[in-house]
C-alpha cells in the first residue's frame, strides 16, 4: 500500500513538472496556435459610387450583388456608415469603418463621356489602414457597364478570397417551355448572373447539351435537325452554325472541346454501341478513343489536354473512368454506391463533379482525380449535368423539381457545400455550360 | 429477452430433450440379453460287473479273466481342449480301434438303440478370428455341441481339433484271448433272463432322468428368463420413474424459468415504467429548465438589448459628439480652406494679373516681333525687286531651299543670280519658319485615329484596366514603443487560453480560397503594453503545405484578425509583459475548407 502511494506520487509530481517545463522554459517569442476560426460572411462597405449619379448607383448595385451572391461577403448598409467619403481621392478616415465593424471598403467613382464609360476604384483593408492592391481604372463602352461592373467585382473578389475571379464570365443553357412530353428546347447564352440573355437557336429542331469552346467564341451543341441528334459547332459572334457529324444512321453527341481547342471529344453510337471518339476540328478527322461492348459517354477533357474522364457501365452499373488522350486502359476512379455519370473536370485540374444516383435520390458531388476524398454536395428529386466556373470554386447544374408540372431550374453552389441559390430566371432552363473569363 | 437469458433458454431445453429421450429409449437400447439356456448332458456309466456280463454275453462264455482284461485296457484318449465343454470325454463313444480285430458276429444283430428322445441341435455359430473356409474347400464339420451319447463318432473330419497321436503298430491292442475262449463255440442259446428289461429298465430311468433334468434345466432357465424379465421390468420401472421424475423436474424447471421471466418481465415493465417516468420528470425538467432558459435568455436579451440600447445610445451620442467635433472641425478646416482658397483666389488674382501683363507684354513683343519681321520681309522684296530689276540675267538661278511642304515637296524661295541663302539669311530664316508652321500644323492634323467599327452583339468588346497611382493617406497612430517592463512570470494555461480564444473570434475562414485553408501560416508581430499588436510588426513568420500566393493571402486574413480582435487590447497580464511583447501565432484551419 505504501508503494503504491509513493509511486503514484512519484508520477503525479513527474507528470506536474513535465507538464510546466514548458511554460518555465520560454524562449523566444510567445507561441500559440489556432486551429479554428469563424465561418461568416465578411463584412465589406461599399461606399456610394462618386460620378454619374444613375450609372453610379448602378454599377454599384451590380458589384454589391456578386460579392454578396458569392455568400463570402456581407454588405454593410448604407444607412449604417458615418459618413461617407467626399470624393474618390479623399484620404479615407478608417476610424470610421472600423467603428462599423467594416472589414474592407470600396471606393468608387464613374465618369461618362458620350458613348464611353470610366469607372475607377479602389479596395482598402480598413483595420490593416491601407489600400489592398492597387486602384484601377476601366474604360468601356456605356453599353457594357455591366461587364465594367463584374470587373470591379472580380477584383474585389480575387484580392479578398484568393480566388480567380469568375463574374465576368457567361453561361450557355438550354431554355424549356412547354408540357413534358412536348417539350420545345432553344440555346441561349447569357451573363453569369442571367443577364443580357441572346437567343442562339429557334424553337425549330430539339437542341441539347451546348459547350462552350476554350476561348468562348465557338459553341458546340447537339441538335436534331436530321431527325438523328449530330453534333454542330456555332460562332457565338455571327450566330451560324455548321454541322461537325453527318452519319445517317448514326448518332453523335456529348462534345466537348480539348483546353487547346484543337479536338473534339465526343460520344457515337454504331449498331447499339456507344463509344468515345476524337475529332480533329480543324480537317473533322475522327478516330475511336475508347471502345468496348459497354456505353461510353460524357467524356470531359483535363485542363492539360492529357487526359479524358468519362462515363461508362462496363463495370455493370455505370461508373468514371480516366484514360490517357494517346489511348490505353481506363482505370476506374468511382467506387462508391450508386451509379456516377456526367464528369466535368475542374479547370484547377484539381476536382472531378460529377452526377450520382443513390436510391431515389440525385446527387451533385467532386472528388479527386484519383477518386478519394469524394464530396457530396446536394440531393434532390433530380440534380445533373454539374460545369465548373472559370476559377474551379462554384459549380452550376441543373435541378428539377419533382411531379407533372415539374420543370428544370440552374442552381450554383460553393465546392465547399455552403451558398447553394437559383439562379434568377424566370423560365425553365437546362444544360448550363460555363464559358471561360471574358478579357 | 437478452441474449444471455435466450442462450441459456436453449441450453436447458436440449438438456431437458436429452434426458426424456434417454428414458424413453434407453431401456430399450441398453437393457441386458437373455442369457442362453445352461445345456446339460447326460452321463451313462458302468460298472465292471455289468461290462463283464455284457463281454461274457457277447462272447457266449463266462466272465472275462483278469489278464485278459488287463491286457484289453483302452488307450488313453488325447487330451481334450478346456474349451470343449460341449465334448466332454466321458460322455464321447469310444473310438473304434482302427486295427481292432472283428468281433465275430452274434447270432443275433444287437437291437438298435432307442434315439426316440435324441433330438438333434444345430451346430453354434462361434465368434472366430480364424480365416474363413473358401467354398472350394471342404466344409469342416463343426463339433457337435449336442450330448456326445447320440454324437457319431469323430473322425478325422474334424479339422479343428488336434489329431490323436497315431498309434503305434506294437501298441497296437491284441484282442484278449481267454483260454478257455472257444474260437468256434456255438452261439448262445439266447440272452440272459432280464438283461433287456433291465437294459431298457435303466435306459428308460436315464431317458426319465434326462428328461427330468430337461425339465429342471428348462424350469431353471424359464426361471432365470422370468428372473431377467422381472429384472428388465424392474429396470423399465426404474427408467420410467427417473424419466417421470425428469419430466417433472423439467417441468418444475420451466415453471420456475416461466416464473422468472414473468418477474423479469414485470421487473423490466415496471423498471420501463420507472424510466417512463424517470423520463417524463426529465423532460418536464428540461422543459421547465428550458422554459428558464429562454426567461434567462428572454431576459439576458433583454438585458442586453437595453445594454445594446444604452451603448447605441452612448455611441451614437459619442458619434454624434464625433460628429459634432469632425464637422467642428470640417468647419474650421472648411473656414482655413475657404481663407486658403481667398488667398488662393488672391494669388490666382494676382497671378492673373500678372499673367495678363505678361500676356499683353508678350502680345506687345509679339506684335513688335511680327512689325519686325514685316519689315524684314518688305526689305527682302524689295532686295529681290531690285535683284530682279537691276541685276536680271547676271549669272543665273540662285534657288534657297528653305524647307518642305506637306507633300515632301521642296519649298524654294528663289531669288535671283547671287542672292543664296548664304547671302541672305534673313530669306532662309524666314523661309525656314514658315515650313515649321505647316509641319506643327500637319502634325495636330494627323491626330490618333476614332475607333471605327462595330463588333458583334455577343462578341466582347475590350475593357481597358489601368492602374491608378496612390490614393491620399491619412496618418495613423503610432503604435507605442514597447516599454521596458520585466519579463515576469510565465504565462499560465488560462492566460494563454485566453489569448487564443479571444484572437480565434476574428479569425474568418469563410473568405479563405481553397488552397489557403488547407495550409498553415505562421504569423509574428509584437505587441505594446496595453495589449494592441503593432501593426507595423506584422510579418509572414513562415508557410507549410501550400504555394507563396496562398500564404500571401492567408496572411492577409490572419493578419486582418489580430488587427480587428486586437484593437482593444488582448487580455494579457502587463505585469508579463516581457512574456508577450514577441509573439508568433500559427494559424492552421484544420477541417476547414470542405464540409
Amino acid at each position: 500500500m505504501f508503494r503504491t502511494l509513493t509511486v503514484a506520487l512519484i508520477l503525479g509530481f513527474g507528470s506536474t513538472a513535465l507538464t510546466a517545463l514548458p511554460l518555465a522554459a520560454q524562449d523566444g517569442p510567445l507561441r500559440i496556435e489556432i486551429t479554428d476560426g469563424v465561418v461568416e460572411p465578411m463584412a465589406i462597405a461599399i461606399a456610394d459610387f462618386h460620378g454619374d449619379s444613375e450609372a453610379a448607383q448602378q454599377i454599384r448595385r451590380v458589384v454589391a450583388d456578386d460579392l454578396t451572391g458569392t455568400g463570402l461577403f456581407r454588405e454593410i448598409p448604407s444607412e449604417a456608415m458615418i459618413a461617407q467619403p467626399d470624393s474618390f481621392a479623399a484620404a479615407v478616415a478608417y476610424e470610421d469603418w472600423r467603428a462599423v465593424n467594416a472589414q474592407a471598403l470600396v471606393t468608387a467613382e464613374v465618369t461618362r463621356s458620350g458613348e464611353e464609360i470610366s469607372v475607377k476604384f479602389r479596395l482598402f483593408d480598413v483595420f490593416a489602414g491601407q489600400p489592398l492592391g492597387d486602384g484601377m481604372q476601366f474604360d468601356a463602352r456605356a453599353g457594357d457597364w455591366r461587364r465594367a461592373a463584374h470587373k470591379i467585382a472580380d477584383q474585389i473578389y480575387s484580392r479578398l478570397t484568393g480566388e480567380q475571379p469568375y463574374f465576368d464570365s457567361r453561361i450557355a443553357f438550354v431554355q424549356e417551355t412547354g408540357p413534358k412530353d412536348a417539350r420545345i428546347k432553344r440555346i441561349g447564352v447569357m451573363d453569369y448572373d442571367g443577364q443580357n440573355i441572346r437567343w442562339m437557336t429557334d424553337s425549330s429542331s430539339l437542341v441539347l447539351a451546348p459547350h462552350f469552346s476554350p476561348d468562348g467564341r465557338q459553341l458546340l451543341y447537339t441538335s436534331f435537325d436530321s431527325g438523328f441528334p449530330q453534333i454542330r459547332a456555332m460562332d457565338v459572334a455571327t450566330v451560324t452554325s455548321r454541322p461537325l457529324t453527318q452519319g445517317g444512321d448514326s448518332m453523335a453527341f456529348s462534345p466537348r472541346f480539348s483546353p487547346d481547342g484543337r479536338w473534339i471529344v465526343y460520344s457515337l453510337e454504331q449498331g447499339g454501341n456507344t463509344d468515345i471518339w476524337l475529332m480533329d476540328a480543324a480537317t473533322g478527322a475522327q478516330r475511336p478513343l475508347a471502345q468496348s461492348p459497354a456505353i461510353e459517354t460524357s467524356p470531359s477533357f483535363s485542363p492539360d489536354g492529357k487526359r479524358v474522364v468519362f462515363e461508362s457501365d462496363r463495370s455493370g452499373t455505370p461508373q468514371l473512368y480516366i484514360m490517357p488522350v494517346t489511348g490505353g486502359e481506363p482505370t476506374r476512379i468511382s467506387f462508391g454506391e450508386g451509379r456516377y455519370g456526367t464528369p466535368a473536370w475542374s479547370p484547377k485540374g484539381d476536382m472531378i463533379a460529377f452526377t450520382k444516383r443513390l436510391g431515389d435520390k440525385f446527387h451533385i458531388g467532386v472528388m479527386r482525380t484519383d477518386g478519394s476524398d469524394e464530396k457530396i454536395l446536394t440531393e434532390s428529386f433530380l440534380d445533373e449535368g454539374p460545369t465548373w466556373a472559370p476559377n474551379g470554386r462554384v459549380v452550376m447544374f441543373t435541378r428539377v423539381t419533382p411531379g407533372g408540372n415539374g420543370e428544370p431550374r440552374l442552381h450554383s453552389v460553393d465546392i465547399t457545400g455552403r451558398n447553394m441559390r437559383p439562379l434568377k430566371l424566370d423560365f425553365a432552363a437546362s444544360d448550363p455550360s460555363w464559358g471561360p473569363l471574358l478579357r | 429477452m437478452d441474449r444471455d437469458g435466450r442462450i441459456g433458454w436453449w441450453i436447458s431445453g436440449i438438456v431437458h430433450t436429452g434426458v426424456i429421450l434417454w428414458a424413453i429409449l434407453g431401456g430399450v437400447l441398453f437393457r441386458p440379453q437373455p442369457s442362453p439356456a445352461i445345456r446339460t448332458t447326460e452321463v451313462a456309466t458302468m460298472s465292471g460287473a455289468e461290462f463283464e456280463a455284457y463281454a461274457a454275453a457277447a462272447r457266449g462264455a463266462g466272465p472275462v479273466g483278469r489278464d485278459a482284461t488287463a491286457v484289453a485296457t483302452m488307450p488313453a484318449p488325447a487330451p481334450e481342449p478346456e474349451d470343449s465343454a460341449t465334448a466332454p470325454a466321458e460322455a464321447s463313444p469310444p473310438v473304434a480301434e482302427a486295427e481292432a480285430q472283428p468281433l465275430p458276429a452274434p447270432a443275433e444283430p444287437e437291437a438298435e438303440p432307442d434315439l426316440s428322445d435324441f433330438t438333434p441341435t444345430q451346430p453354434v455359430t462361434v465368434a472366430t478370428d480364424l480365416p474363413r473356409p473358401t467354398p472350394s474347400q471342404p466344409e469342416p464339420e463343426a463339433a457337435p455341441d449336442a450330448p456326445a451319447a447320440a454324437q457319431p463318432p469323430v473322425t478325422e473330419a474334424s479339422p479343428a481339433l488336434p489329431a490323436s497321436p497315431a498309434p503305434d503298430d506294437a501298441a497296437q491292442p491284441v484282442a484278449p484271448r481267454s483260454a478257455l475262449a472257444l474260437d468256434d463255440s456255438p452261439r448262445p442259446g439266447g440272452r440272459p433272463e432280464g438283461l433287456v428289461e433291465a437294459y431298457e429298465a435303466r435306459i428308460a430311468a436315464q431317458e426319465a432322468a434326462r428328461a427330468e433334468a430337461a425339465r429342471q434345466a428348462a424350469a431353471a432357465a424359464e426361471a432365470a428368463r422370468q428372473a431377467a424379465e422381472a429384472a428388465a421390468a424392474q429396470e423399465a420401472a426404474r427408467q420410467e420413474a427417473a424419466r417421470q421424475e425428469a419430466e417433472r423436474a423439467a417441468e418444475a424447471q420451466r415453471q420456475a424459468e416461466a416464473r422468472a421471466e414473468e418477474e423479469r418481465q414485470a421487473a423490466e415493465a415496471r423498471a420501463a415504467e420507472e424510466r417512463r417516468e424517470a423520463e417524463a420528470r426529465a423532460q418536464e425538467e428540461r422543459q421547465a429548465a428550458e422554459e428558464r432558459r429562454a426567461a434567462e435568455a428572454r431576459a439576458e436579451e433583454q438585458r442586453r438589448a437595453a445594454e445594446a440600447a444604452a451603448r447605441e445610445e452612448e455611441e451614437r451620442r459619442a458619434a454624434e459628439r464625433a460628429e459634432a467635433e469632425r464637422r467642428e472641425a470640417e468647419a474650421r478646416a472648411e473656414e482655413e480652406r475657404r481663407a486658403a482658397e481667398r488667398a488662393e483666389a488672391e494669388r490666382r488674382e494676382a497671378e492673373a494679373r500678372a499673367e495678363e501683363e505678361r500676356r499683353a507684354a508678350e502680345a506687345r513683343a509679339e506684335e513688335e516681333r511680327r512689325a519686325a519681321e514685316a519689315e524684314r520681309q518688305r526689305a527682302l522684296e524689295d532686295a529681290l525687286r531690285e535683284a530682279r530689276q537691276g541685276e536680271a540675267g547676271a549669272e543665273g538661278t540662285d534657288t534657297a531651299t528653305t524647307g518642305t511642304d506637306p507633300f515632301g515637296g521642296a519649298q524654294r524661295i528663289e531669288g535671283g543670280d547671287g542672292a543664296s541663302a548664304a547671302q541672305d539669311p534673313l530669306a532662309a530664316a524666314l523661309a525656314g519658319a514658315m515650313a515649321q508652321g505647316r509641319n506643327s500644323e500637319s502634325g495636330a492634323e494627323s491626330g490618333a485615329p476614332a475607333e471605327t467599327g462595330e463588333v458583334m452583339p455577343l462578341a466582347p468588346s475590350t475593357i481597358r484596366p489601368t492602374v491608378l497611382p496612390e490614393p491620399a493617406t491619412e496618418p495613423e497612430a503610432a503604435a507605442a514603443p514597447p516599454g521596458g517592463l520585466p519579463m515576469g512570470e510565465p504565462l499560465s494555461l488560462s492566460e494563454r487560453e485566453g489569448f487564443r480564444m479571444a484572437l480565434r473570434e476574428c479569425w474568418n475562414l469563410g473568405a479563405l480560397s481553397v488552397e489557403a485553408s488547407r495550409m498553415t501560416v505562421s504569423v509574428g508581430f509584437r505587441m505594446t503594453p496595453d495589449g494592441r499588436p503593432d501593426p507595423a510588426s506584422l510579418r509572414l513568420a513562415g508557410y507549410r503545405d501550400g504555394s507563396e500566393g496562398a500564404a500571401q493571402h492567408a496572411f492577409e486574413v490572419a493578419s486582418r484578425a489580430i488587427r480587428m480582435c486586437g484593437r482593444n487590447g488582448f487580455p494579457l497580464p502587463r505585469e508579463k509583459y516581457g512574456r508577450w511583447q514577441d509573439v508568433v501565432v500559427d494559424f492552421r484551419p484544420d477541417g476547414i475548407g470542405f464540409q
